[in-house]
């Protein structure tokens, strides 16, 4: 038998266990009706359609059929090294792999005829691929030595802007979140250009007593302002200012 | 399973991961090509050697080498899977209410095309929210108006839209958009077996990043930072 003090302790302990798994259960359900929130404030968008490639031989995609046809040519003119350097360009990107050590040891000072190629293989590739273009243009633009080498820039800022990562001819989203990511992946092969111009530029001032060589730079910095982008625009303006071109 | 019982799930994981770090788990939904990219790269990350580092990288990394980063990453991220992250451009979330300790990709972690230290940036990024003693470093709204030093408005670099209030910004340099500028910018500067273009890109990257900050003595010192 149970003492009445000792029931009346049970009944105590018992309604405060009570109270306490209410409390508990409410506060949780209150938690778990609202919705999961991620960190950043995500505006639901639909799923993007990434616009797709035409495969090819050698594995790099190219932007139509047409494109893969000219690839097969592009290694034809090639001496037994350049064919070396080309097939460590292609298998670096390929591999997504920017940390290659191949990239500076063995794709330094190309040759006019490999800058060629890879200029070729610029304008074949999709516009998407926006790592694989802003490599060339790194490549070609590490050592700039030629008013062709420029010329090539040029073009870069000749094109249309990139609208998406997904189609660069659909405009896409633009979250704020990561907008500046993705903003600068779509200017990527513009933002290289100018950055190895600046380089080059700082580390050999002399390349600009070449008379041609100054006036295809100016030529670069002219095309550049006119690109459609604020950002270009400005790293564009601020070179120029620079360098008083 | 109930979301009880995924908040509790959560809870268990906040208590087990706060000391040290733990082996990386991938869903078995993710697939193979997403888990050989994200391997490759934070693998490329565990191998970085640096020749210094700054102030702000050692509070926040300890120190410029791919043991360290490694210890970073697998003390925040416990296991990676796939999820839309809100859908549209999104490549990687953290929902920390649902679990902090957890990475979700998207498929546009492969169908983009960044650069690989971008990508990455994004890694460290998004495991920066899974700190729940910091409230999980939520991102301030950028201040209306949002200004530079030169008082210009704060815009997006590609359409020139201001960013004055997006939830995009960073008031402390120790917060997501800080700390994977800081991670870039000591990359860029003295990281000593990176490519000539991993430490352009990360240079590249880091300076749009530090346009998040919304704070100019805050950004003043981590340019400071990036000096020394």
């Amino acid at each position: 038998m149970t003492s009445p003090s000792k029931q009346f302790r049970i009944l105590i302990f018992g309604a405060l266990l009570l109270g306490a798994l209410f409390f508990f259960f409410h506060h949780q359900s209150e938690k778990d009706s609202s919705p999961a929130k991620p960190v950043a404030t995500f505006t639901p968008q639909p799923p993007v359609t990434v616009k797709s490639s035409v495969p090819t031989a050698s594995g790099i995609p190219a932007k139509n059929q047409q494109a893969v046809q000219k690839q097969e040519e592009l290694t034809k003119d090639l001496s037994a090294a350049e064919k070396k350097q080309w097939q460590i360009f292609t298998e670096v990107l390929l591999s997504k792999n920017d940390n290659d050590p191949r990239l500076d040891h063995e794709l330094r000072h190309l040759s006019p005829t490999l800058k060629k190629a890879l200029e070729t293989q610029y304008s074949l590739l999709p516009d998407e691929k926006r790592n694989e273009r802003g490599l060339v243009v790194f490549l070609v633009s590490r050592d700039l030595s030629s008013v062709e080498d420029l010329q090539f820039l040029e073009s870069v800022y000749q094109e249309s802007p990139c609208l998406s990562l997904a189609n660069c001819g659909v405009r896409g989203d633009n979250d704020p979140h990561f907008s500046g990511l993705n903003e600068t992946s779509l200017l990527y092969p513009q933002v290289v250009g100018l950055y190895q111009l600046e380089q080059q530029l700082k580390a050999r001032p002399e390349l600009l007593k070449d008379p041609r060589f100054r006036q295809q730079t100016e030529e670069v910095l002219r095309s550049a302002e006119r690109f459609p982008v604020p950002a270009i625009q400005d790293r564009a303006r601020g070179l120029k200012d620079k360098y008083g071109l | 399973m109930t979301s009880l019982a995924k908040g509790l799930m959560a809870a268990t994981v906040t208590l087990t991961l706060s000391a040290s770090a733990m082996a990386l788990e991938f869903d078995s939904d993710v697939p193979a090509n997403i888990k050989q990219q994200a391997t490759e790269d934070l693998n490329f990350m565990y191998q970085l050697q640096g020749s210094g580092q700054t102030p702000f990288h050692q509070q926040i990394f300890k120190s410029l080498d791919g043991k360290a980063y490694k210890e970073f990453f697998e003390s925040h991220i416990q296991s990676l899977g796939m999820d839309s992250c809100g859908g549209g451009a999104a490549v990687a979330c953290v929902i920390p209410y649902y679990d902090a300790h957890k990475m979700w990709l998207t498929q546009n972690f492969v169908n983009f095309s960044h650069p690989q230290i971008a990508r990455l940036m994004v890694m460290y990024h998004e495991s920066r929210h899974s700190e729940s003693a910091h409230g999980f470093w939520m991102h301030d709204t950028c201040p209306t108006p949002f200004l530079d030093k030169d008082g210009h408005d704060m815009k997006s670099i590609w359409t020139g839209a201001p960013l004055a209030g997006e939830p995009a910004c960073d008031s402390t340099a120790f917060g997501s958009y800080g700390s994977s500028t800081i991670l870039l910018a000591n990359v860029a500067k003295y990281c000593s077996n990176c490519s000539d273009k991993v430490k352009m890109d990360a240079n590249i990257y880091a300076t749009d990043q530090l346009g998040r900050i919304d704070k100019e003595q805050v950004k003043q010192s981590m340019i400071d930072d990036f000096a020394k």
